[in-house]
């Protein structure tokens, strides 16, 4: 053990960093993927917009 | 301390919450606007959300103190929140979630379960868990912010649990997610920049970071006698292997509340209020960040404030606190930092507690309304939208009064583990179902009910008869064999999620295994666009 404390210890706050830059290298990569929607979301949230809207007519 | 300069800023923070819960009730329309935010929410929004909820003051204030107590190896749970809790939760359990929520119209995380499987009983079962535990977690956390509010304010606790719980059901009942997730978003940015300011600040008073984990490495003299007992020989290392801290730490801890993170209702259903995968990509790297800086900070700072109060007085933290974990953070920010500080804290540990419990009081709110009246009492019946929306305001009153109740009646010490027996159950009994539903299209009904029931009823026979907190509490082992746990030694101190997780899991395969799927268009339905989808 050193003076800064054991191996197990170090390691933990080691690999806490590393999953935090692993998540941050991630995210920057992906920044602008995924963003398409299916023509079948598009579709169920149109149908969920004519529902709401006639929700709020009713309400 | 400027009593009136703390009062105006307080009253100031809760004209903005106020304002945000308006807004969120002039946003809420129907039913799914109030329980899912519209599906619409901002990546920043849905990140810091996650994040303010997750962290709670149960992870300030509670395992803030148990670090104080049990060292730096606590910070193999922070590993376990960024990894597990953010990407591990948001690259492979959030999308598959959010989109198969989409195409199983689902608004809970009980509703997802049960229509993935058309199954009544894994909703309401799911509802009714949630209704009956979940009050125990979110009385831990307003317990937290009561016991602060009583140290910083010298306010009465039982007045400070009932003004402050009175608060935050007000804006909830008022706006429903939406007024939730836009505070959240406040509040979490609050809680990021405080914990950051305390973590540079303590660093810089104890000379470095270095320097500081050097002096916390030469007190290992200062450990009490029955905490080197129980393993911990220095806060800068693990406990030893096998010893009974070293399964507190590493079974109850890192793995009930690291792992049990990705079966929470609460955060699960964060997942279902984003439009695409986009906004979730974004929100892992915000995530992240959010989490290192305040758990990161909170199991490094517990032990470090031993340095300073056995410097500056020449005993431990655990003593300076009185002996009671839950008051060290409270009693280190009151001691060693300067006074804006203190008020700046003050606003934290209140942002941490109003985001946890506004999502707890939703979360339990819409189970009792969509979960268990809804579609367990009224069987799907078409009721009319306003009358949910009613149910769901009803059935947050109800958590609210309940958890009320709790915070009056259970102990001091308390938070850290009533956090962990939560996230422990959680995960033993839907842990196994919810991944194999998201992954594998032969996973059957009766597969996740014998998953859900094992890992209910494993966790209860643990409980009464093999976790020695539990057990000596509930007394009936003692009442039938005469002895306080069936299993000597070690086990006693083995958390329940050890037996209970695998035997949910191996229930829930080798059921499903030898029964078929009776659903198959359900499930052609839930996985559609999941297959394709790019990661």
């Amino acid at each position: 053990m050193s003076k800064y404390g054991d191996l197990s210890v170090i390691l933990a706050i080691l690999f806490s960093l590393i999953s935090l830059v692993l998540c941050i290298v991630y995210g920057a990569l992906n920044w602008n993927k995924g963003g398409n929607i299916s023509p079948e979301e598009a579709q169920k949230e149109q149908s969920w917009d004519k529902e709401e809207a006639h929700i709020s007519a009713e309400l | 301390m400027n009593y009136t300069v703390l009062i105006i800023i307080i009253l100031i923070y809760l004209t903005v919450i106020a304002y945000l819960g308006y807004r969120g009730y002039t946003a809420s329309k129907s039913s799914s606007d109030y329980m899912l935010a519209g599906r619409n929410t901002h990546p920043f929004i849905m990140a810091m959300s996650y994040g303010a909820t997750f962290i709670s003051t149960s992870a300030i204030v509670g395992f803030g103190g148990v670090a104080s107590l049990y060292g730096m190896s606590l910070m193999w749970l922070c590993f376990a929140n960024i990894f597990v809790g953010i990407f591990i939760a948001f690259v492979f359990y959030g999308k598959r979630t959010r989109l198969m929520g989409l195409n199983l119209d689902a608004h809970t995380f009980p509703e997802l379960m049960g229509r993935r499987f058309d199954s009544r009983f894994i909703q309401l079962f799911a509802g009714l868990m949630i209704f009956i535990f979940m009050p125990i977690y979110a009385a831990a956390v307003l317990i937290g912010a009561a016991r602060i509010i009583e140290s910083f304010l010298g306010v009465p606790y039982e007045l400070s649990v009932l003004v402050f719980s009175v608060l935050v059901g007000g804006y909830v009942i008022m706006g429903g997610l939406r007024s939730v997730m836009y505070s959240d978003a406040i509040q979490g940015s609050l809680i990021f920049i405080g914990m950051i300011t305390l973590l540079i600040y303590t660093y810089t008073k104890l000379g470095g970071v270095f320097e500081a984990h050097s002096s916390l490495t030469q007190l290992a003299n200062a450990i009490p006698e029955n905490i080197k007992n129980s393993g911990v020989f220095s806060w800068t290392s693990s406990p030893q292997t096998g010893s009974s801290l070293w399964w507190v730490i590493y079974s109850s801890l890192v793995l009930g509340v690291g792992l049990g993170v990705l079966s929470q209702p609460q955060l699960a259903v964060r997942f279902m209020t984003v439009k695409s995968n986009k906004e979730l990509n974004r929100a892992v790297a915000i995530g992240a960040l959010f989490i290192f800086a305040t758990v990161g900070t909170t199991y490094l700072v517990g032990p470090l404030s031993n340095v300073f109060f056995f410097e500056k007085y020449g005993h431990i933290a655990f003593e300076a606190a009185g002996k009671n974990l839950d008051r060290v953070i409270p009693v280190f920010i009151g001691e060693t930092m300067p006074i804006w500080f203190v008020y700046l804290f003050m606003m934290v540990i209140l942002s941490a507690a109003m985001s946890t419990l506004s999502s707890q009081y939703h979360a339990i709110g819409t189970a009792i309304s969509r979960d268990i009246i809804e579609y367990g009492i009224f069987k799907k019946k078409k009721i009319k939208e306003t009358t949910i929306v009613l149910l769901t305001r009803c059935g947050i009153l109800v958590s609210l009064i309940v958890t009320i109740i709790l915070s009056l009646e259970l102990g001091g010490g308390i938070i850290a583990r009533a956090t962990a027996i939560f996230f422990g159950l959680m995960a033993s009994c839907f842990l196994a179902p919810y991944t194999l539903l998201l992954f594998w299209k032969k996973i059957t009904a009766k597969g996740a009910i014998s998953g859900i029931l094992g890992g209910f009823f494993v966790s209860l026979f643990c409980f009464l008869f093999l976790h020695g907190k539990e057990a000596g509490v509930f007394g009936l082992c003692k009442a039938l064999t005469g002895s306080e746990t069936l299993l000597p030694g070690m086990w006693a101190v083995v958390d329940p999620i050890v037996f209970a997780l695998p035997a949910s899991a191996l229930l829930t395969f080798f059921v499903s295994l030898f029964t078929s799927v009776h659903n198959e268009n359900t499930v052609e339905k839930a996985f559609k666009g999941i297959i394709q989808e790019k990661y």
